[in-house]
């Protein structure tokens, strides 16, 4: 499978994801998802969600949109998608910079 | 070295591209933090540091005091832009400059070109492009050519199609994300020339997105939750929905893009409505819809062409073609509605983001260069040398930064999110900046002045090692010659908070084929703990309800190269037929969990997909779980393994190789005899005393083996490995070849030390890697099929049906279809008594 196609794939996986946080999943939901974060793992992709961090002008990872004052500490407060490394030949690289939401909590 | 230029840069008013021709072809550079080709043209002086580029526009509406984007409109002018931070003024010269400077840091070959192409606007005078020369040289280049973009956009089409492709006049319609322009071209004798233009600096897909949220996402959002007057309180930057705004613009930028390959578009998101209920959202918008808002503004576009014809009295009929530039160029309204309101050929050959620097380059590539002796390219000043981490200190080599001393200082190692860093930089010249980035592309600090001492917050990817690289700049945004050594932080590993665990942990799986069980590594050793895993396995064999066979998730702690027999095992589940209640089918999934807490604590989930039942277990060292009648059998298969390995030795007379083994083999009745006395629960320590001289006695049988057994594995190792290497190269699958090729990478790690057991499932991950490609190759499967067909009858059970085999099989040979004789294999293969039965571990049930 190409890696556009596992990027889409962790995408999807991540935003399945994120739905579910707001709600009580049985255990075999979150177990699926837990299966295809390792299948995703295993294709080289380290995806990252960044929820919650606090959000750096330095982090060339996030493409943000700020809302709110952008002075001050600033916190992520939504990720509409997530961080995308690839590892190849031991090497790291950033593939999906995270799409993120930040702002002042 | 080569005379022409080469390079070219589209510094556009929105975004700009660098590119290089060379041999025939264009390679358009990709910034190395994100990976994209394009880098806004956007610059923001913030408190401390300058951003460029996509984290600049980030702040170009929060920050216009300064942050500066589209300044490409003000070239020429003695226009400066006043920086509230600073209290400094810089021109649009010296903003360009910094862009073209940035873009040099995408040539990841390290070249630093002197000459560049450099487009500009058609519109452009000659003030203007004095000006974006200027900034060429100011950016380090010693030669400046300039192109105009319908010129560049034109040859890369031009390019494209040979010289049957663009012939009289055409026009260039270039909609960016932001602007619009376009030209009418011609070529008059052999010379290609913008005849007229037009534009306007406030069109492009950014109002198609603001449109699709003002009429499409807002009257929905409005109408379903009954929100009164969304709009201005998205719009409203302290207004309740603002965060809303940014989340739909980028979901209308992405059904945009979508529409423009598919009829419809799914928008999704969460919106939280008055009363603060979260609801999910969910509808379609078709590409009519879409198309129904923004023909208004297409329209608009082609009013400009209109005019343009007008003007040089043109019909459409003199025009061959349009050609089509800039990313909103995709949208198939704009396409159709140029094709059928002028009735013009659309030309939609080239990407129309890259077109312009593509052309651009291989204009640079057939331009030859005006300095003396060529264009020099020269390769990377910088040049990392390995120092102590922390401390590194290394005087310039050479140049304006020969006597510039750096000393670098922080944790190597660290557990934290983001590490402090401090250096000292002596005699760095005034005005100097710097600028640290991590290797992956996630982190730059942006420019920052240089002082005596300098500090930095690196942000830290987690659970590896994270690679920074400092560079000096002088006050021209030259990089200075001085070394710096790189900047590693490990995050996590290693690190004395967090606990690594010092050996593989395991899970054992039967190998089927051969059976025997082998390790499968769950985590490798050096890990940092607390870790958490998840796979998921296959039943081997059919577990029948009520029965005694059970299946066993056995995790042990070793080597993974070693055998199972040999490794500590720290935590078993059993799940026994009669705790069931159906059977268990082979080839149904059983999803494990692996959990190990800072205090080595495991938890072992088992989850079995087809009766709907999670088996958990949790471990700590202090307790060992021994599964008795486990170690039953592990102990009759050591006896039977070291039995005919003791007969090998005997038969080579090699008695002092043979005593030691005999010694074991003895030691192993004695265990023998004492686990037929004590039951599943005994609760007394004897079976865990058993188990450490089983696994003692285990190492003693391996290393017996590694003699004689060994050798020839290996020697199969290395044969079967360089065969499959030819017949793979030869069969071009470059994927699986890869794959061949990156068992060789891991192998040196195991080679010296493995077990039988590893070698050979190695062995058999190789054949099955390269059976898809094997069994189409006729050399290999008449060769198999002869290695089957020679065997004596008496080997098959069916003595009757492989006489006819072997006759089909015979007859398949002279038509030379790999299909069939593949068919007579696979056949022969189940009628093969299996003569090793007697050496059957019953194995785990897992594979």
């Amino acid at each position: 499978m190409s890696q556009d196609l596992w990027i889409k794939m962790a995408n999807l996986v991540f935003e399945l994801e994120k739905k579910l946080s707001t709600q009580q999943v049985s255990a075999g939901i979150a177990r699926n998802i837990d299966r295809m974060k390792a299948v995703v793992e295993e294709a080289g992709l380290l995806s990252l969600n960044p929820t919650g961090e606090a959000y750096a002008e330095t982090r060339t990872d996030l493409e943000a949109s700020i809302t709110g004052p952008a002075s001050g500490a600033l916190t992520i407060l939504d990720v509409i998608k997530p961080i995308v490394y690839v590892s190849q030949d031991g090497r790291r690289s950033l593939l999906q910079k995270g799409v993120v939401i930040v702002g002042q909590k | 070295m080569s005379s022409t230029i080469n390079f070219a840069i589209d510094l556009g008013t929105t975004n700009s591209l660098i590119a290089r021709a060379g041999n025939g072809s264009v390679d358009i550079f990709k910034n190395p933090a994100g990976m994209k080709v394009t880098l806004p043209s956007v610059v923001a002086f913030r408190k401390d540091r300058i951003l460029i580029g996509d984290k600049a526009r980030e702040y170009v509406e929060k920050d216009p005091a300064n942050v500066f984007a589209a300044f490409k409109r003000k070239m020429g002018t003695s226009e400066s832009f006043f920086i509230a931070n600073d209290g400094t003024f810089k021109t649009p010269i010296e903003l360009s400059t910094i862009i073209l400077q940035e873009l040099q840091h995408f040539i990841f070959t390290g070249e630093k070109p002197e000459s560049v192409v450099i487009t500009i606007p058609a519109s452009f005078d000659t003030v203007q492009s004095n000006a974006t020369k200027e900034a060429g040289y100011a950016a380090g280049f010693r030669e400046v050519l300039l192109l105009q973009e319908p010129i560049a956009a034109s040859l890369a089409f031009a390019n494209k199609e040979g010289k049957a492709g663009l012939q009289g006049k055409w026009l260039v319609y270039d909609l960016g994300g932001g602007t619009f322009d376009v030209a009418l071209v011609k070529i008059e004798d052999d010379e290609m020339k913008v005849v007229d233009h037009e534009g306007d600096n406030f069109l492009g897909g950014l109002d198609f997105d603001q449109l699709m949220i003002t009429q499409l996402f807002v009257p929905h959002l409005e109408k379903q939750f009954r929100v009164k007057d969304l709009a201005s309180k998205m719009l409203s930057a302290g207004g309740k929905y603002n965060k809303l705004y940014y989340q739909l613009l980028y979901k209308a930028e992405e059904a945009k893009i979508s529409l423009s390959n598919h009829p419809r578009a799914d928008i999704e998101f969460d919106f939280t409505d008055e009363e603060g209920e979260e609801e999910e959202v969910f509808f379609t918008i078709s590409r009519d819809q879409f198309d129904s808002i923004v023909r208004d503004k297409v329209t608009y576009s082609i009013s400009f062409i209109r005019e343009l014809l007008e003007r040089n009295r043109l019909h459409s009929r003199d025009i061959t073609e349009v050609v089509l530039v800039g990313g909103s160029t995709y949208i198939p309204l704009i396409r159709s509605m140029l094709a059928e309101e002028l009735g013009i050929m659309v030309n939609t050959a080239i990407d129309p983001t890259t077109a312009v620097v593509e052309g651009a380059a291989y204009y640079a590539g057939s331009k030859t260069s005006k300095l003396e002796g060529g264009p020099r390219t020269v390769g990377s000043a910088e040049a990392g040398v390995s120092g102590a981490r922390g401390m590194g200190r290394t005087p310039g080599a050479g140049g304006a930064g020969s006597s510039i001393e750096v000393k670098l200082a922080y944790q190597p190692n660290s557990r934290e999110q983001a590490e402090y860093f401090a250096a000292s930089v002596l005699h760095a010249p005034r005005g100097s900046r710097y600028r640290i980035t991590r290797s992956d592309g996630g982190y730059d600090s942006g420019l920052k002045p240089v002082a005596e001492r300098i500090s930095e917050m690196l942000v830290l990817l987690p659970n590896t090692m994270n690679t920074f690289q400092l560079r000096l700049y002088d006050e021209k945004g030259g990089l200075l010659d001085v070394e710096v050594p790189e900047i590693g932080i490990v995050q996590g590993m290693y690190s004395i908070y967090g606990q690594p665990l010092p050996n593989d942990i395991c899970l054992e799986v039967d190998d089927t084929d051969n059976n025997v069980t082998h390790l499968e590594v769950i985590f490798e050793r050096n890990t940092i703990l607390p870790i958490r895993k998840s796979v998921t396995k296959t039943l081997s064999r059919t577990i029948a309800k009520g029965s005694d066979d059970q299946l066993l998730i056995n995790v042990l702690e070793g080597s993974r190269y070693s055998s199972p027999q040999s490794n500590l095992p720290i935590g078993i589940i059993s799940i026994s037929g009669r705790q069931l209640s159906t059977d268990l089918v082979k080839g149904c999934d059983i999803d494990l969990s692996f959990e190990i807490t800072e205090s080595r604590d495991i938890t072992v989930t088992a989850y079995i997909s087809m009766i709907d039942e999670e088996f958990r277990q949790a471990f700590s060292p202090s307790s060992r779980t021994v599964n008795v009648s486990r170690m039953k059998e592990e102990v009759d298969y050591l006896f039977r393994v070291s039995q005919r390995q003791l007969d090998k030795l005997l038969q080579k007379e090699l008695y002092e190789e043979g005593a030691a083994l005999q010694q074991a083999m003895s030691e192993l009745e004695t265990i023998r005899q004492k686990l037929q006395k004590i039951s599943e629960d005994d609760v007394t320590d004897t079976k865990y005393q058993l188990d450490d001289q089983k696994r003692r006695l285990a190492k003693v049988i391996d290393a017996s083996e590694r003699g004689g057994k060994i050798l020839a594995l290996k020697e199969e190792y290395f044969a079967k490995k360089e065969r499959y290497k030819e017949l793979l190269a030869q069969s071009g699958n470059p994927e699986l070849l890869k794959r061949l090729e990156a068992l060789g990478k891991e192998e040196s790690e195991w080679i010296s030390h493995c077990s039988a057991q590893f070698l050979r499932w190695k062995i058999d991950e190789m054949d099955r890697m390269t059976w898809d490609v094997k069994k189409r190759d006729i050399g290999y499967v008449t060769s198999l099929y002869l290695a089957y067909a020679m065997r004596p009858n008496e080997d098959y059970s069916d003595i009757k049906e492989i006489k006819i085999l072997k006759k089909r099989g015979d007859d398949a040979l002279t038509r030379r279809n790999p299909e069939e004789i593949v068919g007579i294999i696979y056949r022969m293969y189940e009628l093969l008594i299996d003569k090793d039965r007697d050496e059957e571990i019953r194995g785990t049930g897992l594979r």
